[in-house]
């Protein structure tokens, strides 16, 4: 299956819209408070790095509370990975069309160069 | 394709041969050694999330229990003190929670102050204490940071391959024999060249086996709508899948390197 990310509601950089294969889905670990981070392989495939990316999610409240979101967003990301469609793209995240699943607030999305 | 999702999350877990002065300076815990790096604790607020506790191997007498942790007593499930309970005899569990003024400095080191100084213990040097996180909270590191908990596909689970437990004489301070067991998974980076993920569970003797089963179990799951919650702290306790705790496996920590 193919994924979209969209990070942002004007696209004019390389980390505003992202696809990527389902099979090149490494997975996500937390990083920060709020912040589940996804591992891909890079769209370069440079052999140096992959590609990351930032999911946000509200940390307001107790630390248990943020940890509660951060298993949302992954529980959110496995199940848009899981998606059989093949009649189409599997939208992840959109700024543009406001899909945000899992409690989570916002994407960033670096690049491998 | 549809797959299974494993989540993984931390648990800090440490037995240490006891020191007589309780100063483990210079013996810092770490991932390695703890599965956790629990955050300067002050002595007398060692934080609920954190259970300190004194397996006694060779007996002691003349007071070398103080008064408060006489009145805490053993720890439920344990024999009871002896008839002079200052005394310590062998087999003996002592709870030791903030009153007795243990403590973790800046560096993590573990440090239980003596008898006569704040109300503690004084171990023997063939006994054991041991150190468990019980549930999540920001005082234990990392708990949202790298290491804390993993996400992974059902397809990167490589391997499992048995371990020793041998800190504390592989036994916990109920009397329960342990073992470990890396399951190993690709790596989140393999751009870089980045090693694999490991898991390493401290869990009951003897169920290496269990644990390969209870992995085909999940990796074979038919649930792909959200991760499957292997194991995992939550502020109200530890959270094991019944594919581990109904084979009668328990799990004392777990790393995520």
């Amino acid at each position: 299956m193919i994924t979209i990310y969209n990070a942002a509601a004007v696209i004019n950089g390389t980390d505003d819209l992202n696809v990527y294969q389902t099979k090149d889905f490494y997975g996500m670990e937390s990083t920060a408070a709020g912040v589940v981070t996804s591992a891909y392989l890079g769209a370069v495939n440079h052999s140096d790095a992959g590609d990351l990316i930032a999911l946000t999610v509200v940390s307001s409240g107790t630390d248990d509370a943020d940890r509660i979101n951060r298993i949302a967003a992954m529980d959110a990301m496995v199940s848009k990975n899981n998606v059989v469609n093949k009649q189409g793209f599997v939208v992840a995240f959109s700024e543009i069309e406001n899909v945000k699943p899992g409690g989570i607030t916002g994407i960033a999305v670096t690049i491998d160069s | 394709m549809k797959q299974p999702y494993l989540y993984f999350g931390r648990k800090g877990y440490m037995a240490r041969a006891a020191l007589a002065n309780g100063d483990y300076s210079g013996t810092a815990m770490t991932i390695a050694n703890a599965l956790m790096l629990p955050a300067d604790v002050a002595s007398g607020v060692l934080k609920p999330s954190l259970e300190l506790t004194h397996r006694c191997v060779t007996a002691q007498a003349s007071a070398k229990r103080s008064a408060i942790v006489v009145a805490a007593g053993p720890r439920p499930g344990t024999q009871a003190f002896s008839g002079a309970p200052t005394n310590i005899v062998a087999g003996e569990v002592s709870i030791l929670d903030s009153a007795t003024g243990s403590f973790i400095d800046g560096t993590n080191e573990l440090n239980i102050n003596v008898v006569g100084t704040d109300g503690g213990i004084t171990p023997h040097a063939n006994d054991f204490i041991y150190l468990e996180e019980i549930s999540f909270a920001a005082e234990v590191l990392p708990f949202n940071a790298t290491g804390a908990d993993i996400c992974l596909p059902a397809a990167s689970f490589i391997s499992a391959q048995p371990l020793a437990y041998t800190a504390g004489a592989g036994i916990h301070w109920d009397g329960t024999a342990q073992d470990a067991t890396q399951l190993i998974f690709k790596p989140l980076a393999p751009e870089t060249g980045g090693g694999v993920k490991t898991i390493t569970m401290i869990h009951t003797a003897n169920k290496y086996k269990e644990i390969c089963e209870a992995m085909q179990e999940l990796c074979n799951s038919q649930v792909t709508e959200e991760a499957i919650k292997v194991h995992h702290l939550t502020a109200s306790g530890q959270v094991l899948h019944n594919a581990f705790s109904s084979k009668g496996i328990r799990v004392y920590g777990m790393s995520i390197v």
